[in-house]
C-alpha cells in the first residue's frame, strides 16, 4: 500500500473513532434518550407557547375561578378564572428565557475566570479568588434585591442581576478543579511537550474540570427559577403582566386549600423541568466520561 | 566535548526547609546518569527542576549551552521538545478524556502544525518499535495497563526526537516481567538515538544495569558515584 493511501486509512479510522465515542455512550442509555426527546420537547414548547397556548394566559373570566380539571380548561383555572395549562405554557417560556440565559452567562464567566484564577496562580489569580470570595459571603438575596432596585424590574434586567449574584459560586467550583488537576502528570507532560499555556488550558484542564461545574448548573437551574419566584414574591422581580411560574405559586398560596391547582400546576411544573435538565446534565457527564465505558455501570 | 546539560550548584527549598543543595553534575550526549536516594529526598524535585517544569531556588540548570531560566517563554517552549520527561504513574500520565492517538500525536502535530492523523501514520515504525499495534492507539488510557501506556508514552517522548529523557521511576508502578521488558526497550531506543538519560530510582539494582554514572541524594548533599563506589555503597546500606 502506498504511503498516501496508509494516511488516508488512518485519517477515516481516526474520525471514526472520535465520532462513534458519544454516540456509543448514547445508545447505552434508553433511560437518557428519553431525557433528551422530553428535553427537546420541552423546548420546542417553550419556543412556541404564545401560539401553542389553547387559550389567551391573560384573559380573565371571574365567572370560571378556581375550576377544577375539565375538558375546557385542562389544568383547571386561577383565581382570576385564568387558564392554568395557557398559563403555565407561556410561563415555560419567560422562565426557560430567563434561567437558561442566566445559567449561560454564569457558566462561561464562572468557567472562564476560574480556570483563570486556578491555573495561574500569582497576584492575579488571588485577587480573584477574594472577589469570589466577597461576592459568596455577601448574602445573595439582598445583593439581588439591591441590584434590582438600583436597575428596575424586567427580564433583562433580572438576568443580569442572576448573573451577577450567581457567577461566584462556579468560578470557585471551576477554580477548585483546575487547582486540583493542574499538577497531574498529563498537564506536566504537556508542559514538557512545549505547548503553550492557553492550549493546556482549553484542551487538557477545561475537558478535565468541567463536569462538576455542568452538573452544578443543571441543579442550578432550577435554584433560579426558584430565586426569580423570590423577587416577584417580594415584588422586585418580573411585572405581574408576564406569566411566570413563581409568581404563580405566589399568587394561588391564598386560594390553596380551595384550589390546590393554583400552586400544584406550576409547582410540579418546575419540579418537572428541574428534575429533566438534572437527568440530562448527569447524562451528559456520562456519555463524555471514558471512564462511563464499562459496561456494568450502567 | 561539551556536556549536553550541566547543572551548577542547584539548591532547592520549600517553605519549612532545605529539598536539596549543591548539586552539581554533568550529563553527555548518549549518557545514563543515575539518581538515587531514599524516598523523599528530593530526586523528583531535581528531576523537575532540570527540565524546567519547577523552579530552582538557587543556582542553574544550562541545557545545549543555554541556561534555561534565562530563556524567555517562548524560546524556552521551543526548547522543550528537546528535554522530555517519563512520568511514575502511568495512569495518570496520559490525559484520561483523550483517545491515546489525540494524546500521542498532539504534541508533533502542534510543533509542525500537521494534522493529528497525519502525525500519527508517520509514527507507525515507532509504534511498531515499542511492541505496540497502532488500533490499541483508538483506546482511552483507562483501558490499557500500565506497561502498555509507558510503551506509549515512550511513543510520544521519542517521536520529539529528544536529546535528554529524564526518567521519574518509569517503571516502580509496573510488575517484574514488565519492569524488565520496559527498561530493555529504553536502553534499546536511547542507543539508536543517542539520548542521554537521567534515570531516577531507589532500586540499586536497576541503577546497576541501566546507569555510566550515579548521583546518590542523602539528607540534602549530592554525591556523583562511578558504578563500584556505587555498588560498594549499597552494599554499606544493606548492612
Amino acid at each position: 500500500m502506498s504511503e498516501a493511501a496508509v494516511r488516508h486509512r488512518v485519517r477515516v479510522w481516526c474520525a471514526s473513532v472520535r465520532g462513534t465515542d458519544w454516540y456509543y455512550r448514547l445508545k447505552q442509555r434508553p433511560s437518557l434518550q428519553v431525557v433528551f426527546v422530553l428535553l427537546a420537547i420541552i423546548l420546542t414548547a417553550a419556543v412556541f407557547s404564545p401560539i401553542a397556548a389553547p387559550q389567551d394566559p391573560a384573559a380573565t373570566c371571574l365567572y370560571e375561578k378556581n375550576q377544577w380539571m375539565s375538558t375546557e380548561h385542562w389544568f383547571g383555572t386561577d383565581y382570576l378564572g385564568r387558564d392554568l395549562f395557557s398559563r403555565v405554557l407561556c410561563g415555560l417560556q419567560t422562565s426557560m428565557v430567563v434561567a437558561v440565559t442566566t445559567i449561560a452567562i454564569t457558566f462561561v464567566a464562572g468557567a472562564a475566570v476560574g480556570s483563570y484564577a486556578g491555573y495561574n496562580g500569582g497576584w492575579a489569580g488571588t485577587c480573584i479568588a477574594r472577589i469570589i470570595d466577597v461576592f459568596l459571603a455577601f448574602p445573595s438575596i439582598i445583593l439581588a434585591l439591591a441590584l434590582v432596585t438600583l436597575l428596575g424590574s424586567g427580564v433583562l434586567n433580572m438576568i443580569l442581576v442572576l448573573s451577577v449574584v450567581q457567577w461566584a459560586s462556579f468560578a470557585r467550583l471551576m477554580r477548585g478543579q483546575v487547582l486540583a488537576e493542574k499538577n497531574a502528570e498529563y498537564v506536566l507532560s504537556a508542559q514538557a511537550a512545549g505547548l503553550p499555556n492557553w492550549w493546556i488550558l482549553v484542551k487538557h484542564l477545561l475537558p478535565n474540570c468541567i463536569m462538576p461545574v455542568v452538573v452544578l448548573a443543571t441543579m442550578d437551574l432550577g435554584h433560579t427559577i426558584l430565586t426569580i419566584s423570590t423577587l416577584s414574591f417580594l415584588g422586585l422581580g418580573l411585572p405581574p403582566s408576564i406569566p411566570e411560574w413563581g409568581f404563580m405559586i405566589h399568587a394561588g398560596l391564598g386560594d390553596m386549600r380551595t384550589a390546590p391547582l393554583n400552586v400544584i400546576v406550576p409547582g410540579l411544573a418546575i419540579t418537572f423541568v428541574t428534575l429533566l435538565f438534572n437527568l440530562a446534565g448527569e447524562g451528559i457527564r456520562d456519555i463524555t466520561d471514558p471512564h462511563m465505558d464499562v459496561e456494568g455501570s450502567l | 566535548m561539551q556536556p549536553l546539560l550541566s547543572a551548577e550548584r542547584l539548591h532547592k527549598t520549600y517553605g519549612h526547609g532545605n529539598i536539596f543543595s549543591d548539586v552539581s553534575f554533568t550529563v553527555n550526549p548518549g549518557e545514563t546518569v543515575g539518581l538515587f536516594g531514599m524516598s523523599g529526598s528530593g530526586k523528583s524535585t531535581l528531576g523537575r527542576c532540570l527540565i524546567g517544569l519547577e523552579r530552582l531556588s538557587g543556582g542553574r540548570v544550562v541545557f545545549a549551552g543555554e541556561d534555561i531560566a534565562r530563556l524567555s517563554a517562548s524560546r524556552f517552549r521551543k526548547l522543550r521538545p528537546a528535554m522530555q520527561m517519563i512520568f511514575q504513574q502511568p495512569a495518570i500520565s496520559m490525559d484520561p478524556r483523550m483517545h491515546l492517538f489525540d494524546s500521542v500525536s498532539e504534541p508533533l502535530a502542534f510543533h509542525e502544525k500537521r494534522g493529528r492523523p497525519e502525525v500519527f501514520a508517520s509514527l507507525f515504525p515507532l509504534i511498531a518499535a515499542v511492541g505496540l499495534r497502532p488500533d490499541q492507539f483508538s483506546c482511552y488510557p483507562n483501558q490499557l495497563s500500565g506497561g502498555e501506556i509507558q510503551r506509549a508514552m515512550m511513543v510520544k517522548i521519542y517521536s520529539l526526537s529528544p536529546k535528554l529523557i529524564v526518567a521519574d521511576e518509569p517503571t516502580s508502578m509496573l510488575d517484574m516481567s514488565v519492569q524488565a521488558q520496559i527498561l530493555l526497550l529504553m536502553k534499546e531506543l536511547q542507543k539508536k538515538n543517542n539520548t542521554a538519560c537521567i534515570f531516577i530510582s531507589h532500586d540499586s539494582q536497576i541503577m546497576l544495569t541501566m546507569c555510566d554514572r550515579i548521583g546518590v541524594l542523602g539528607d540534602g548533599d549530592f554525591r556523583m558515584m562511578e558504578l563500584d563506589e556505587f555498588a560498594g555503597y549499597t552494599t554499606e546500606l544493606r548492612l
